[in-house]
């Protein structure tokens, strides 16, 4: 068919269709009746038709513009996904955190290794020989602790519990960051961030044991550092998963391998940030309130390391899943 | 699907692909700058009712005021911290900064992108800002095939252009240029040669005007006035 000579006629008969089309897909999907949801898969067809002359015949004109805004109007109103942001969340921590959590199992155990190794070497050297203090801590934080007090007392004097909790908050998420985009230097950068937090979590402890204030140290860690630790060393686990797609790709190239390893490492970011923000929130209420006791403190720590493993495990989600219809926007 | 350098091709039933165009790296600032103005003022208007509360109460006497510190808190680093996300999550991928630019974030499939899509190309954010002002994604949506940014490439969604103009604006637009005498783009450049009608010199008007009556088998009048109304009549009939 020629349009340029038919368009007039052609065009007066197609109008009052792509009107009519129009008028059908402005309404909500649930307000159509099965024949007019019909009419509009049908105009789909027909419209394609009408483009496919368009985009042939009369390019760049009003004509075809309107064809090809139309088309697309309608296959998005017939390919449209039903909304349903709470299913896909559903799907996202029942379905693809564990997955990811799983394909990441054996950078998750040489980076916890990795960590404690690191951790214990920084204690022992610094138990056994306390002037190495100096290499972890600052002149003012070792000289409070041999007058027998923390650089952790007193925090709330300075600066009010909602600032120390952001400045935590914005400091963790840093150093997860960092530690996770690091892995693209082939892994060696999140060995050095590793190894590094390691060293110094063990020399601050170390030193602390020196003159016998470990156990106040502890105290003031353990509400909040069970998970921020843990988070971090996540972390750490995502970027080594970098550096092992660069360093080692397998069959499907080097592009595809970082793809897929920094899919599962986002994945686990996107879970795990909620936990680094409540963190900072218990490091700025809990931990530097001196009126809570170690049990209060210890259940805090604990439970909401509990809460993380539930999460991060995904069988919690799975039975919330179960209980409602399937999300059909999961993929 | 497939995908050219200027638009994302979607493979359809029909056997007609869907084009949306790509944009580039400038359309995309644009829309983040815009975004990054609500997300500074929403922060910093937080933070200063923030501010307000903490010289309200002593932090080291219990008071109700710590929790709604608290409150302001958790709220000004969500202002900042996940707007991106959370916003792109009720707008179905796309912000504010998106849809005043006119662009729309989807995945493969031409659709909006799913929850975990979403959360995942803006953890990416953290990297594509690497070292500093998104350098790494400007980098990359430069080089890229399908100018995404890293967190695109990890998540499967492209930033496409919306349309410009709705689709009923255009059919209003087809009924002014159509006419039963000529083909699409004669009509067209009729409607646009009367538009601009008192601009052209009468040289100019008499030889465009001349020219698509002669095509339409009409003879132009000598009169200026006359030719206008025989072009009117050309498009109305």
């Amino acid at each position: 068919m020629n349009l340029a000579e038919l368009h007039g006629a052609w065009l007066s008969e197609r109008r009052e269709r792509w009107q009519r089309l129009l008028g059908l897909i402005r309404s909500r999907r649930q307000d159509l009746d099965l024949s007019q949801a019909r009419e509009v898969l049908d105009g789909y067809g027909e419209v394609a038709r009408d483009l496919s002359l368009a985009r042939r015949q009369v390019p760049g004109t009003v004509l075809h513009r309107t064809a090809e805004s139309l088309y697309r109007r309608l296959h998005d109103a017939i390919h449209r996904r039903p909304r349903n942001v709470l299913g896909s969340l559903l799907h996202l921590y029942a379905t693809q955190l564990p997955a990811a959590v799983g394909r990441m199992r054996a950078d998750i155990v040489v980076a916890v290794g990795l960590f404690l190794a690191a951790a214990l070497a920084g204690y022992l050297m610094v138990l056994h020989h306390p002037d190495t203090g100096g290499w972890f801590l600052s002149e003012q934080m070792m000289r409070m602790v041999q007058q027998g007090r923390l650089w952790t007392d007193d925090l709330v004097n300075v600066m009010p519990s909602s600032v120390l909790a952001w400045e935590i908050t914005t400091n963790n998420v840093s150093v997860a960051i960092t530690a996770f985009a690091l892995g693209m230097l082939f892994g060696l950068g999140t060995l050095y961030i590793l190894s590094v937090n390691g060293l110094m979590l063990g020399a601050v402890l170390a030193y602390t044991q020196v003159f016998d204030m470990h156990l106040r140290l502890i105290r003031f860690i353990v509400p909040h550092g069970l998970v921020e630790l843990s988070i971090i060393v996540l972390a750490a686990a995502a970027g080594l998963g970098l550096g092992r797609a660069l360093a080692r790709p397998g069959p499907g190239g080097r592009v595809e391998a970082l793809r897929a390893s920094a899919g599962d490492a986002g994945t686990l970011a996107a879970a795990s940030v909620p936990f680094l923000i409540g963190s900072g929130l218990i490091e700025g209420y809990v931990s530097p309130d001196p009126s809570i006791g170690m049990a209060a403190r210890v259940a805090t720590g604990v439970g909401w390391l509990v809460v993380m493993l539930i999460v991060l495990d995904g069988r919690l989600w799975r039975r919330l899943a179960q209980t409602r219809p399937p999300a059909r926007n999961a993929r | 699907m497939t995908a050219a350098a200027e638009s994302l091709q979607l493979h359809t039933a029909t056997g007609l692909p869907v084009e949306m165009p790509l944009v580039g790296a400038g359309s995309r600032a644009y829309a983040f700058l815009i975004d990054w103005h609500i997300r500074v003022g929403a922060t910093a208007l937080l933070a200063l009712a923030r501010q307000a509360v903490t010289g309200l109460y002593d932090p080291t006497v219990r008071s109700w005021l710590a929790w709604v510190d608290a409150g302001l808190v958790l709220a000004s680093i969500g202002a900042y911290v996940f707007y991106h996300p959370v916003v792109e999550l009720i707008l179905r991928g796309d912000s504010p900064g998106k849809r005043a630019a006119g662009l729309r974030c989807v995945d493969g499939h031409g659709e909006a992108p799913s929850a975990g899509a979403v959360l995942l190309r803006n953890v990416m954010r953290l990297v594509d800002g690497l070292p500093l002002l998104y350098i790494t994604g400007f980098v990359s949506v430069n080089l890229s095939r399908q100018r995404q940014r890293l967190g695109d490439m990890v998540a499967g969604t492209y930033v496409v252009r919306a349309p410009a103009v709705a689709s009923e604006k255009l059919l209003a637009e087809l009924d002014r240029v159509s006419g039963a005498g000529l083909d699409p783009a004669a009509a067209e450049f009729t409607a646009l040669l009367l538009e601009r009608w008192p601009a052209l010199s009468a040289q100019k008007r008499r030889e465009f005007a001349s020219s698509v009556l002669r095509r339409a088998g009409v003879t132009p009048d000598a009169n200026d006035r006359v030719l206008r109304r025989q072009l009117q009549a050309l498009l109305a009939s």
